[in-house]
Parts: C-alpha cells; structure tokens; sequence
C-alpha cells in the first residue's frame, strides 16, 4: 500500500474530535495534568523497583488513565503503599484521560496510531472501569490481553498507512511488549495476538478496520489524502 | 442506605483482596481478580498458544501460572468498549494463525473455524 504524508495539525483536530465524541479528556505534551500523571506513575514505579525511567516516559510513554467515582477511589487507595498515589492519579480526572507523548507527535501518522493505540485501552476502560485497571496492574495476562491488540493497530497504521516493513514494525512492537514486565506466559500470548494481527495485515486485511477508521477521521478532520 | 453500605463492604472486600494480591503476587487472589473483571475472558477449555476464529473475532489461548485457560480476543477494542471485528471475516490459516481475511477473501473466509 502506497505510503501517505498525514498533516500534524490535520491527525491532531481528527484526534480531539475523536476525544471529544468519546468523552475523553486529551492531555498534551507539556500540560500540567500529563506532568502530574507521569510523576504519580514514576512514584508508584520507584515502589515497585521496576527501573521506570521517568526522563524516557516523559518523552515516549503515551497513557491512558481513568476517571473515578468516590467509592471507587476508596478502594483504590486501600491498596498498600501505592494505592493513595493511583487514587490521587485517579481523583485528578473526572473522566478518562488520554496523556499524549511528545513521541506520539511527532508526525500525523504516528499521532493516529497512538491515539488508535491508547482508544482501545479507553474502550477497556469504559467496560471494565476502575477494576480493569487493578487488574492489567497485578496480572501481567492481563496486560498481554489489552496491550497486545493495540499495537496490532500500530502495526496496521504503520504498515498500511506508512508502507513500515512489516516484519521490521512487528519486531519493534516485540520489543516494546518486553517492557511490560510480563512473565512467560503472558508474553506468550502477546506474541500470538501481534502474530494474528501481523498476519492479519500481511494478508492486506485491516485488522478491526482500525486503519478504516483512521481514514474516515482525518477526513472529517479535513484531510484530502 | 443499606445498600450504599453493602457496597461499601463489598468495595473494601475487593481492596483487601486485590491488597492481599499485590503485596503477595498469589496465583489465587490474581485468578480471583480475573474473574470479577469485566472484559478479562471467562476460563474456557484449549490448548495454549492455539489460535481459533470465534465469529469475526481472531482469538489466542493463554494459560495463566494457575493453570486455567482462556481465549483472549486478538483484536482491540473501540473506544466505546465494544469488541472489533474483522469486516471481511476471520480465517485460520494452515500456520494454525488466525486474522482478519483479506479484502478480495471474504467469501471464503471462515466466520466461526474451530479451536486448533
């Protein structure tokens, strides 16, 4: 598929539209709400020991984080140590907040794809509420079942939209989906989900029409590819 | 009132549980997370690493440290929470990898192929 040039400010409008339909909040580099996320995470990180860099995060690590409700945020800040940290993220939002990376914007195409990328986690979020979260935090099966389809709609965007290798992408997103602290097994099944997605995309197929998607956003947003 | 405190039980039973789940990392109090979870996948009987068509909906089996099972949709979610699907269909290829259908294959595309 021929590769296509996406404006910056056309995939940014396609995207606040998209936020704004789905009742999300959009933080972008710099804003004062991404700051406070990327340290309350760095926080809940230096407890666990994991070696969170937060000078990278700041920089790459796109998020998506959920608004809560009082009794919610009561049982999340019962959790030991890092609970009163995530119930602070939390409560700072009254909806679902998307925190955009200065890496995600670096270009319209990777733009979309981060923000295709972070919508299903805001989808997970919105079925399964405060207690998706508690759940992708301690069950690294978890993690590999909601991180590994977004990337497969990196995958699409990058191979479909951007004309990527598509062995080269799908090693990156390996890679990336190292990072997760995932055990075996859930690596495991995160390696089959981006395999049925690769596959998915080297059969020209888009992958839950995520690159479809994509396309009727940035011409709403005005875009003439 | 009554049932505003019987949800509050109920939320601080959840937080021990989950509490006694984090600092323990404990198979069980994780399964038990698992299975109150809305969108975490019902345990399901198949063989890990397969991979099965469920509908228009690729699926991978995974097997947790526990030992129970479970298919795990391939595809993401829309921002509406709902589950996408392939538009074309889903189909297993010979590799035993299940994915969306090309666009010029949906006649033959398998819309519900069997566990591997």
């Amino acid at each position: 598929m021929k590769p296509v040039a996406i404006p910056l400010d056309v995939a940014l409008r396609a995207v606040q539209a998209e936020a704004a339909a789905a009742d999300v909040e959009l933080l972008l580099p710099g804003s004062g709400g991404r700051e406070a996320i990327l340290h309350g995470l760095a926080a809940v990180h230096a407890i666990s020991g994991d070696g969170w860099d937060l000078a990278y995060a700041r920089e790459h690590v796109s998020t998506a984080l959920p608004g809560a409700g009082a009794p919610a945020l009561a049982a999340l800040a019962l959790i030991p140590v890092a609970g009163p940290i995530l119930a602070g993220l939390a409560s700072a939002f009254k909806r679902t907040t998307v925190s955009l990376s200065p890496a995600a914007m670096r270009d319209g195409l990777t733009l979309m794809a981060t923000w295709r990328h972070e919508s299903g986690h805001v989808g997970a979020i919105k079925r399964g509420g405060l207690m998706w979260c508690i759940a992708y935090g301690i069950v690294p099966e978890v993690r590999a079942g909601a991180e590994a389809p977004c990337y497969g709609a990196d995958i699409a965007h990058h191979v479909h939209l951007g004309g990527a290798d598509l062995d080269g992408i799908t090693a990156a997103v390996l890679a990336s989906l190292e990072r997760y602290g995932l055990d075996e097994p859930a690596l495991r099944l995160a390696r089959g989900i981006v395999r049925s997605n690769a596959e998915s995309v080297r059969r020209g197929a888009d992958p839950g029409d995520v690159v479809a998607e994509t396309r009727a956003s940035l011409r709403a947003a005005g875009w003439e590819p | 009132m009554r049932a505003a405190n019987a949800l509050r039980a109920a939320l601080v039973v959840i937080a021990v549980i989950v509490a006694v789940g984090v600092v323990d990392g404990c198979d069980p109090i994780r399964e038990g997370v698992m299975r109150v979870t809305t969108g975490v996948p019902e345990p399901s009987a198949c063989v890990p690493d397969s991979q099965r068509c469920a509908g228009a909906v690729p699926e991978v089996c995974s097997q947790s440290s526990m030992g129970n099972t479970r298919w795990w949709p391939s595809l993401s979610l829309r921002a509406d929470g709902t589950q996408r699907v392939c538009s074309n269909g889903c189909v297993v290829d010979d590799a035993g990898v299940a994915g969306c259908a090309s666009p010029d294959a949906s006649v033959s595309a398998a819309s519900d192929g069997g566990a591997l």
